[in-house]
C-alpha cells in the first residue's frame, strides 16, 4: 500500500510534465483537406469527442492500417441522439532539471476519460469526466497551519457545456466549462503559448461563447469567469479569436485578443496565428506570436512576448506525423536575460484506428543557464 | 520575424523591474508555481498556495516549510517521510528568511542547492531568482511601505545596496542573536542536516546570494 502511495505521489509530481489529455491535433488542419476544427470534432473550437467524419478519417485516412474508427470499433450502433467515447493514455516520463535528485522517471496512467454527448435537435450537451492524474497524498506531512488542498477529488470534469448550433457551419452559442477558443490550441499544455496565456492543464474556465464558422473564416467571442467548482483558473475576462482561410483554403491567418483579471493582476494579450500547408513537401507550418501586457496591482507592469514557430511533416506513408517547434517566452521585453526558450520534437504513429504511439522530446533553457529536458512516450487508445 | 523582434526588443542590460512583492507574486511565483497540480488553492502542494500575493506571502513567511534530502529514505518520523529518491522533512523555518536570501529555502530550491529544483518542469531565468533575492535582502516586505520586519539591524547601506542590485551588496552575515524566533538559522534543528546535504551536492553555500 505504501509503495503504491509513493508511486502515486511520484506520478503526481511528474503529471505536470505530461501533455494534456485528449485534445485537438491542429497539425491536421489544412494538411488533410479540412479547414474547420469542427469537421472532425463536435466542439466548434476542436478537441475532445470526434464526430462521424473524424472517426471515419481516423479509420480510413490517418492510420497505417485501415479499420473501423467508430465507437467500439463499430461493434454496435448507438442511438442517434447519443455519442460516447472513452480515452486512455499511459505514459512514461523521464525528466531532468539538473537538480540533485534528477533525473526522475515515472510510469503512470495519464488519462482515463469518458466522453458523452446528447443531441436534441439544435441543442446538445457534451461533457468529459475522468480520473485526475494529479495526486499528492503521501508526499510528505503537511502541518495543520499550512494551506490544505481544496480539491482532493480524484474525479474531474474538464469540460461540460451546452450548445445551440443549428448546423456545423453558421452561428453557435455555447455555455459551460471549456477553454475559450484561442491560439493554436495544441494538445501539449506545456507549450508557452498555452501555459503562459492561461490555458494550462485543468485551467478551463466557465464561459459563455458565441461564434460563426464557415469554411472560409471563423470568429469566436468568449466571456469567461473563474472555475468555482474545482478551484482552478480564477481569472475573469473576455477573449476573441478570428481566423481567415487564405490561399485556396490551404492556410489560415488568425488574430486574437484576451483581457483578464485575476487576483492581483490584469493582463491584456494580442496575438497573431498562422498556419499553412506546403503541399509539395507535406509540411504544415505553425506559428503564433503574442504580446502580453502584464499589469500587477500597485506596481509597474511589463510587456511580454510569447511565441511558437514550428512545422509538422506528414511522411509518405499513412499514420505518421512528425512535429518540431521552437518556443520563446520573454518575461520582460525591456530586460535582457528574462527569457525561456524551448525546442520540442514529437513523433506520432497511428498504426490502427483508435491507437496512437507518441514520443516527445523537449529541451528548455532559461537565460542564466537553467535547463530542463523531458522525454515522454505514451500509448493512447480511445473507443 | 516575431522571434527576432522579441529578441532584439529585450535589449536592456539592467533589470529595472521592481523588487516588490506586488510584482514578484503575480509575475514570477503565480505563473511558474501555482499551476493546477502544484501550489494552487486546489492542490496546495507542500501546504503552499502561491496563487495570489496574500496567500503566497503567508505561505513563504508564515508557515512551516518542507525540505528535501537527496539521500536514501530515513525511517519515517513525525516530521520526515521517506520517498524513493530521498526524504522529505518539515522544518519550523519558513521558506523566506527576511534579509537572508542565502538562508531562504525558496532561493535554494530555485537554484537547486541541495534541494529539489523548483519549479521541476521548466527553468527559471536567473534574473527572476535574483529579483526575489533582492526582495528578500531588502526585508521581504509585503508592501513597500511596511516597516522592515526582523532584519531591522541590517545596516542601512546593505538595504540601499539591495535596492540597486546585488552586485554592489555585501553578503548579509548577521549574528544569530540579531534574529528572532524561527528566523534564527542556528536554532533550527534541521539546519545541520540541510547544510550537510546541500554541501554534499554543491560544495558550499558560501557564495552567498550572488
Amino acid at each position: 500500500m505504501r509503495r503504491l502511495q509513493l508511486l502515486a505521489a511520484l506520478a503526481g509530481a511528474l503529471f505536470l510534465l505530461a501533455p494534456s489529455t485528449a485534445e485537438a491535433y491542429p497539425q491536421w488542419q489544412f494538411s488533410t483537406g479540412t479547414t474547420r476544427c469542427n469537421q472532425c470534432h463536435f466542439s466548434p473550437a476542436g478537441g475532445g469527442l470526434l464526430n462521424g467524419y473524424g472517426r471515419d478519417a481516423n479509420g480510413e485516412d490517418l492510420s497505417t492500417w485501415q479499420g473501423d474508427g467508430s465507437f467500439m470499433h463499430g461493434a454496435f450502433d448507438l442511438p442517434k441522439y447519443l455519442k460516447l467515447g472513452l480515452d486512455m493514455r499511459f505514459a512514461m516520463v523521464i525528466n531532468d532539471n539538473g537538480g540533485p535528485d534528477q533525473p526522475k522517471t515515472a510510469f503512470f496512467p495519464m488519462q482515463f476519460d469518458a466522453q458523452l454527448r446528447l443531441d436534441f435537435g439544435a441543442f446538445a450537451f457534451q461533457g468529459i469526466g475522468g480520473v485526475r492524474g494529479q495526486l499528492r497524498r503521501g508526499e510528505a506531512p503537511i502541518p495543520a497551519g499550512n494551506f490544505q488542498a481544496e480539491n482532493e477529488a480524484r474525479l474531474v470534469s474538464r469540460e461540460h457545456w451546452a450548445i445551440w448550433q443549428p448546423a456545423a457551419q453558421g452561428y453557435y452559442v455555447r455555455a459551460g466549462r471549456f477553454f475559450a477558443p484561442f491560439g493554436l490550441r495544441l494538445a501539449e499544455h506545456l507549450v508557452y503559448v498555452r501555459r503562459d496565456l492561461g490555458f494550462n492543464n485543468l485551467e478551463e474556465t466557465y464561459n459563455v461563447s458565441a461564434g460563426y464558422l464557415v469554411n472560409q473564416w471563423e470568429g469566436h467571442f468568449t466571456v469567461f469567469g473563474p472555475d468555482f467548482l474545482q478551484h482552478g483558473n480564477q481569472s475573469a475576462g473576455a477573449a476573441a479569436y478570428g481566423e481567415m482561410r487564405i490561399l485556396e483554403e490551404k492556410a489560415g491567418l488568425g488574430l486574437q485578443a484576451k483581457y483578464s483579471v485575476q487576483n492581483d493582476i490584469k493582463r491584456a494579450i494580442v496575438g497573431v496565428v498562422g498556419k499553412g500547408f506546403v503541399e509539395p513537401a507535406n509540411l504544415l507550418i505553425l506559428a503564433e506570436a503574442n504580446y502580453a501586457q502584464q499589469m500587477p496591482d500597485g506596481t509597474d507592469g511589463v510587456g511580454q512576448f510569447i511565441g511558437l514557430l514550428g512545422a509538422s511533416w506528414l511522411p509518405p506513408f499513412k499514420g505518421g506525423l512528425v512535429t518540431l517547434w521552437a518556443e520563446r517566452m520573454q518575461g520582460d521585453i525591456q530586460t535582457l536575460d528574462t527569457s525561456l526558450n524551448a525546442v520540442t520534437g514529437l513523433v506520432s504513429w497511428f498504426p490502427y484506428p483508435h491507437f496512437e504511439v507518441q514520443m516527445v522530446g523537449r529541451a528548455q533553457q532559461a537565460d542564466g543557464g537553467q535547463k530542463v529536458s523531458t522525454f515522454l512516450t505514451q500509448l493512447h487508445y480511445f473507443l | 520575424m516575431a522571434f527576432a523582434v522579441a529578441t532584439l526588443a529585450g535589449c536592456g542590460d539592467k533589470d529595472e523591474r521592481p523588487a516588490d512583492w506586488a510584482f514578484i507574486a503575480p509575475m514570477i511565483l503565480a505563473p511558474n508555481c501555482a499551476t493546477a497540480s502544484c501550489h494552487s488553492p486546489g492542490a496546495a502542494a507542500a501546504g503552499l498556495d502561491l496563487s495570489d500575493a496574500k496567500s503566497a506571502y503567508r505561505s513563504l513567511l508564515g508557515q512551516q516549510a518542507q525540505y528535501f534530502l537527496p539521500q536514501p529514505p530515513l525511517q519515517d518520523t513525525a516530521t520526515c517521510k521517506g520517498q524513493r529518491t530521498g526524504t522529505v522533512c518539515l522544518t519550523p523555518r519558513p521558506m523566506v528568511q527576511p534579509c537572508r536570501p542565502d538562508e531562504s529555502r525558496i532561493v535554494n530550491m530555485m537554484r537547486g542547492r541541495g534541494a529539489q529544483l523548483m519549479p521541476p518542469d521548466r527553468p527559471l531565468p536567473v534574473a527572476d531568482i535574483e529579483l526575489i533575492e533582492r526582495w528578500i535582502l531588502a526585508g521581504a516586505k509585503e508592501r513597500a511601505t511596511d516597516p522592515l520586519p526582523t532584519c531591522a539591524l541590517v545596516p542601512a547601506a546593505v538595504v540601499d545596496a539591495a535596492a540597486g542590485g546585488l552586485d554592489s551588496a555585501p553578503v548579509v552575515n548577521m549574528p544569530d542573536a540579531n534574529m528572532t524566533g524561527v528566523d534564527a538559522g542556528a536554532s533550527d534543528a534541521a539546519a545541520p542536516q540541510v547544510d550537510a546535504a546541500r554541501d554534499a551536492a554543491t560544495g558550499s553555500l558560501d557564495g552567498g546570494v550572488g
